[in-house]
Parts: structure tokens; C-alpha cells; sequence
């Protein structure tokens, strides 16, 4: 025995027993803005960058309006804030995203999108909507998306070319400010000049003011007239190979916030000898 | 992409890193001697960006003893760095009106 289908007939002959009041409805929302608050928009980046706001708003007079903005923020890892003044009204929805046009491949944009009276520091955000790294084409958005907080998430992989210093002086690469980083990997060539001594290479993690708080090195020498390649890197068991190239265990994992730096220091260096910039991995968060 | 040195510590760097984003140097540490222990250069150059209470954008740490470029003659600085300055500058502007 078969069932028997349901025929649009049985659907058709439900009477409806839920009525909707469309013409006295409540917003579908909680966000009011007032006639003293603001829309203000939070961008944390990596390069210059352009965020791009869509904004649904329902009037008092019943009208639903749809604006856009394109606002530009400096670099600045750390908050920047802009206002958008809006009229007493009610927020549908509201998308941001980081549509800068550049020739750069890994910016990194963090943004929300906040209801306040005043500036939104962290003592007076009244409404936080959406929050989370967008790029060209991923938008944050309320009420619906993801938010994510700035460091629960993947941070973005760069590689970085360091300083070279002068002759005789070591490498010293320090986090950018409100950054965090995950050092991943540091390569670098050690070209010694013909002073006889013996030269050991290390890696010094510090807080910026000289505390070192981890230090990895090889246990050979260079001695005069070489030149020796080396590689840290987190996975790398213990020390390998002296000479070229040296691979050396980094601690991990290695996160370093704010103002840390990683630096050579190399026993016996002489006035002549030169590093190569050091070419590294980091993985990257914002810390607005 | 341009390279530059720094008159401080002598070192060389680009003010982008390969992929596109601003690099900011900072001067080493001065290593220690049979005299002294490691120690910060008294005119260390630091360029990261300083950013007072309420997201105030105040301009790079320290300009230490400055930088010469060394691919263009027309420019003294990183280009990033003179555009957070021009911000730096307007907000000072704006709040002085």
C-alpha cells in the first residue's frame, strides 16, 4: 500500500489562523538610534583602507531608506573611529566591508560597526551590531553573520623582509604596534669577515625593553671568511647542519605581542662581518 | 617600493614588505662592550605608530636621527609615514579650530 500524496487541494483548504498587523508592526529589530546617538564605524588595519557601509533604516514616517558610505582610514593597527550621523530612526541592517583598491595582497581590515553618543572607546560603546575581519569580498553584517572577536580566528600569513644592518650589527625585527604575532619561521646568511674569531649565532625573543624572556642558537662555529645560511623554524627537531643551510628549532608556539622583538646575538661578532635581511613567516592578528 | 637607510643604526630596508603592506623599522639595541651592556641607542629611530587614549593617531615613536632614501631624491620618508603625518596633521587642525 502507497500513501497518498497530499493534492494542492489539502494544502489550499487551511484557513489561516495567524493575522499579520503590517500597518502597526514593530521593527524587526532592537537597534533605535536616537536622536543624540550615532552610527560609528571601527577600523584596525594593516595598510590604508577603504571600508564600504550599507545601512537599511526605517524613518518615523514609516519610509525604509538605503545609504552608503565610503569611508578611509589611515594605517593604524590600533581603533580608529568614524561617525555617521544618522536621524532618529531604526536600524534594519547594517554591512561593512573592505573594498580597498591597491596593489597590496594581505591587508588585513578588522572592523564593527557600533551604536554610541559618544566616541565608542571601550567604556562607551552603547550597542555593539557586528564585528570581524572583512576583505574585498567578505562582508560583516547585522543581524545576520558571523562575528568574530579579533584574535579567535585564523590570523593572516605573511612574510616579511627585514632590516639588513650595517656591518657588524645585528638583525632586530619588532612587532608593529597593536599586533600580535606568531613567528613561524626567520632565515637569514651570516657572511663573516676575515677577523679570526669564532662566531656562534643565536635567537633572542625580548618584550622591547631587553628582558629576553627565549633563546634558540646553533652549537657550532663560523669562523672567518664564510658564509653560512640559517633557518629557525617552529618543527625543526633540535639543531641540524652547520653550515648551509643551519636549521634550528624556534620555541613554539611563539606569539609575541606588541613592541616584542626577535634579534640575533652573535657571539664573537666582529665590525665586518654582515647579515643578509632576515627573511620571515609570521602569522598576524590585529589587537584594535 | 622604496629603500631606505637609517641614519641611526645604519641599516638598510624597504618601506613595504613583499607582499605590499608598510614595513616599520626600529632600530637594534646597541650590543654590549667590554664597558657597557646591551642598551636602546640614544637616538633610535622607532617608526611605529604611537595611538593616545580614544584612538588619538599621534605619528610614529621616534624619528631618531632620521632616514635618507636611497632609490629617489624627491622623497625624505617612507610615503606611509607622511600620509599618518597629513592625518596626524588634519586632526591637530580640527581640534585647534
Amino acid at each position: 500500500m502507497g500513501s497518498t500524496p497530499i493534492s494542492d487541494w489539502d494544502v489550499r483548504i487551511q484557513a489561516a489562523e495567524i493575522g499579520l498587523d503590517v500597518q502597526h508592526a514593530s521593527p524587526p529589530t532592537s537597534a533605535y538610534v536616537g536622536k543624540d546617538d550615532s552610527l560609528w564605524i571601527m577600523c584596525s588595519n594593516n595598510a590604508a583602507s577603504t571600508v564600504t557601509v550599507n545601512a537599511r533604516f526605517l524613518m518615523p514616517n514609516g519610509d525604509i531608506k538605503l545609504n552608503q558610505w565610503a569611508l578611509n582610514f589611515t594605517l593604524s593597527r590600533a581603533a580608529q573611529f568614524k561617525q555617521i550621523q544618522l536621524p532618529e530612526c531604526f536600524l534594519l541592517s547594517v554591512a561593512l566591508v573592505n573594498n580597498t583598491i591597491n596593489s597590496a595582497t594581505n591587508i588585513s581590515c578588522y572592523v564593527a560597526a557600533i551604536v554610541s553618543r559618544l566616541v565608542p572607546t571601550a567604556f562607551n560603546a552603547a550597542q555593539t551590531l557586528c564585528q570581524g575581519y572583512s576583505s574585498g569580498t567578505m562582508a560583516i553584517s547585522w543581524p545576520t553573520g558571523v562575528n568574530t572577536t579579533n584574535v579567535d580566528c585564523v590570523g593572516i600569513s605573511r612574510i616579511i623582509q627585514g632590516t639588513t644592518p650595517a656591518a657588524g650589527a645585528e638583525i632586530s625585527e619588532t612587532v608593529p604596534a597593536s599586533a600580535k604575532w606568531r613567528v613561524a619561521s626567520i632565515r637569514f646568511s651570516l657572511t663573516t669577515s676575515a677577523a679570526v674569531a669564532n662566531r656562534v649565532v643565536n635567537v633572542a625573543f625580548d618584550d622591547g625593553s631587553g628582558f629576553i624572556f627565549a633563546a634558540t642558537g646553533v652549537t657550532f662555529n663560523q669562523t672567518a671568511s664564510l658564509t653560512f645560511v640559517y633557518n629557525f623554524a617552529q618543527g625543526y627537531a633540535g639543531v641540524t647542519g652547520a653550515g648551509t643551510p643551519a636549521a634550528v628549532q624556534l620555541p613554539s608556539p611563539m606569539f609575541l605581542p606588541q613592541f616584542f622583538r626577535f634579534r640575533t646575538q652573535t657571539v664573537g661578532i666582529q665590525a665586518a662581518d654582515q647579515y643578509t635581511p632576515p627573511i620571515y613567516m609570521i602569522e598576524e592578528w590585529l589587537q584594535p | 617600493m622604496n629603500k631606505f637607510q637609517c641614519l641611526a643604526c645604519g641599516g638598510v630596508y624597504y618601506d613595504q614588505s613583499p607582499e605590499g603592506i608598510p614595513y616599520a623599522h626600529a632600530c637594534a639595541p646597541l650590543p654590549a662592550d667590554k664597558k657597557n651592556p646591551e642598551r636602546e641607542r640614544p637616538d633610535k629611530r622607532d617608526e611605529n605608530i604611537v595611538i593616545a587614549t580614544g584612538g588619538k593617531l599621534m605619528g610614529i615613536k621616534s624619528e631618531g636621527a632620521g632616514v635618507t632614501c636611497l632609490t629617489s631624491d624627491t622623497i625624505n620618508e617612507p610615503k606611509w609615514i607622511s600620509a599618518v603625518n597629513k592625518a596626524v596633521a588634519a586632526r591637530e587642525e580640527k581640534e585647534n579650530a
